[in-house]
């Protein structure tokens, strides 16, 4: 029976079809939307600084996220790890370098229920300071797990180079479809995959002078890193392109001595990061 | 006669202004906005891939779109196609080449209302594997055509350029273009537009054709940007894309005093453009 409450209660059918109407709404009653990120803090917090430790600094992030009350609509989207700067161990050969790429990028939007549960990860990276590996690693791959999702994931960044390699420039770009030859996206709506480190070419002694040095970027975040130098034995960081960057491979260009085996990575590429927008 | 029924509906001049505020609302109360992509498939599934035929890499994506029920206002965001790379034709010179500008962007926010139709083209770019061409061409125009919107579109990125380009830089004024990249605007009928950024290529001392590198421009937002480089090549020749809309690269030929320099091709094209649609 019929309550004197549930009798003043206002039901759907008491509202008319589009009676709530702009002029109705309070000025700040805007649609419930939110959004939520997911990323290392130490990423956050140091940027590009990793003086405390690199490896704290490539570590990525994962959560279990639970739907909320009342959302019915989400979006995910994904920013893999970004490619890891590599360094020398040979010596006596020009070093034509190759700055790791970004991480890779790809969107889902799916109809989800409350209280459903996701495994959420934002990839790490690869903690390289001044490594001496000629190959860097890939950065890691970032993914979300659960209803509605079927491998939905973004390959880390392609690792930069950086041994015998070739100090006459590579003949011809043809890097398959894919940084490191895979496919960047899997299981999303939409996906972009980030763009490759290069180095820059110059004249005379290969080895000596705009030994300029560029990384990829991660798609919409952009930040490209570049590194130069004339003449340098050594030239070893580790600088982080957070987030989702490519790692700055080593420098190396005196000519004719030996010392320029000790070049390492410059740079790590930055971990991955994951925005969720649900309402 | 009115009914009991009719008699508890809620009308519209029954709430006070103001009345609703958030704290009112439930979460995802209200929420009818959503975004739609428009783009060739091709173009996402392989990315900067070209190996099965560069021409259907190349494609845009048109369609008519028809406004779902209940949804009354439309943002349009349109990237054009990236600018072309060019390679050699010539030979005894040095090749200053640059790559393809980034495509444009243009956006655009109207009131529309339920079963309006509009003419959506996600552009195309040029198909330029190893081109030896000099000039490359244009990306291809993105738009969208109904009611409420006039000419509004964002043409495509300028195609990069490699043939007799004055081994002491580009052809002058490359720079210095007015308004937009190829001298055109680079979008119409806009609420906010970007113009892509333009390729380039680094100097150089010594021997002018030995060791370069070459930049292709990016499109503003997405910020993709090729880049190859070289320090002594005879030909690099490839077919690599710059998706989505960026700028794709041109040959690189750094060898000095040889002829064979001229075998250089087109490193890659443009990447097609896209179009979001966010609708509430």
């Amino acid at each position: 029976m019929a309550t004197y409450s549930s009798y003043k209660q206002i039901i759907n059918d008491n509202i008319s079809s589009g009676a709530v109407g702009n002029s109705a709404l309070a000025w700040n009653a805007r649609p419930k939307q939110t959004q939520l990120w997911i990323f290392n803090n130490r990423g956050l917090c140091c940027n590009a600084c990793s003086n405390f430790g690199c490896a704290e600094q490539a570590n990525g992030c994962c959560c279990l996220w639970t739907v909320p009350t009342g959302a019915t609509r989400v979006v995910f989207e994904l920013w893999s790890g970004g490619g890891g700067g590599a360094g020398a161990i040979c010596c006596n050969y020009c070093m034509f370098a190759i700055g790791g790429m970004g991480g890779n990028y790809a969107m889902k939007a799916i109809q989800t229920a409350p209280g459903c549960q996701y495994t959420v990860c934002a990839g790490g990276a690869w903690p390289c300071t001044q490594s001496h590996t000629c190959n860097a690693s890939m950065g890691c791959v970032s993914y979300i797990n659960g209803y509605n999702l079927s491998n939905f994931c973004v390959v880390g960044g392609c690792g930069g180079f950086m041994c015998d390699g070739d100090a006459w420039g590579l003949y011809c770009m043809d890097s398959g479809c894919a940084n490191c030859n895979i496919c960047g996206f899997f299981g999303s709506d939409f996906g972009i995959m980030g763009s490759g480190g290069f180095h820059m070419g110059h004249g005379g002694c290969h080895c000596s002078g705009a030994d300029g040095n560029v990384t990829g970027a991660a798609p919409f975040i952009g930040k490209m890193d570049i590194t130069s130098t004339t003449e340098s034995w050594c030239n070893c960081g580790c600088f982080v392109n957070w987030p989702a960057g490519g790692g700055v491979t080593g420098s190396s260009s005196y000519c004719g001595n030996h010392a320029k085996q000790c070049a390492g990575g410059i740079g790590q590429g930055g971990s991955g990061i994951v925005r969720i927008t649900y309402a | 006669m009115a009914s009991y029924g009719s008699y508890k509906t809620v009308r519209s001049d029954q709430f006070q202004a103001g009345s609703v505020q958030t704290t009112n609302l439930q979460l995802g109360a209200g929420v009818g906005n959503c975004a739609l992509l428009i783009f060739n498939n091709r173009g996402m599934c392989c990315n900067a891939c070209a190996a099965f035929g560069c021409t259907e890499q190349a494609n845009g994506c048109c369609c008519a779109w028809v406004v779902p029920a209940n949804v009354s206002c439309a943002t349009f965001e349109i990237w054009s196609g990236g600018g072309g790379g060019a390679g050699m034709i010539c030979c005894n010179y040095c090749g200053f080449s640059w790559g393809g500008a980034g495509g444009n962007y243009a956006v655009k926010t109207i009131p529309v209302c339920p079963g309006w139709t509009y003419t959506v083209c996600a552009g195309g770019s040029w198909p330029c594997n190893q081109s030896h061409t000099c000039g490359a061409s244009m990306g291809c125009v993105s738009y969208v055509n109904g009611c409420n919107l006039s000419n509004f579109c964002a043409n495509g990125g300028c195609g990069g350029y490699m043939c007799d380009g004055d081994a002491w830089g580009g052809p002058s004024g490359y720079h210095h273009m007015g308004c937009a990249n190829c001298g055109v605007m680079g979008f119409c009928g806009a609420d906010f537009g970007a113009m892509g950024t333009v390729g380039t290529r680094m100097g150089q001392s010594m021997c002018r054709c030995n060791g370069v590198t070459n930049f292709s421009g990016q499109a503003p937002f997405i910020g993709k940007l090729g880049i190859t480089g070289s320090s002594e090549t005879w030909c690099t020749c490839a077919c690599w894309v710059n998706w989505p809309a960026g700028g794709g690269n041109s040959g690189i030929s750094s060898y000095c005093g040889d002829h064979a320099k001229q075998c250089a091709g087109g490193m890659g094209m443009g990447g097609s453009g896209i179009v979001k649609i966010t609708m509430s």
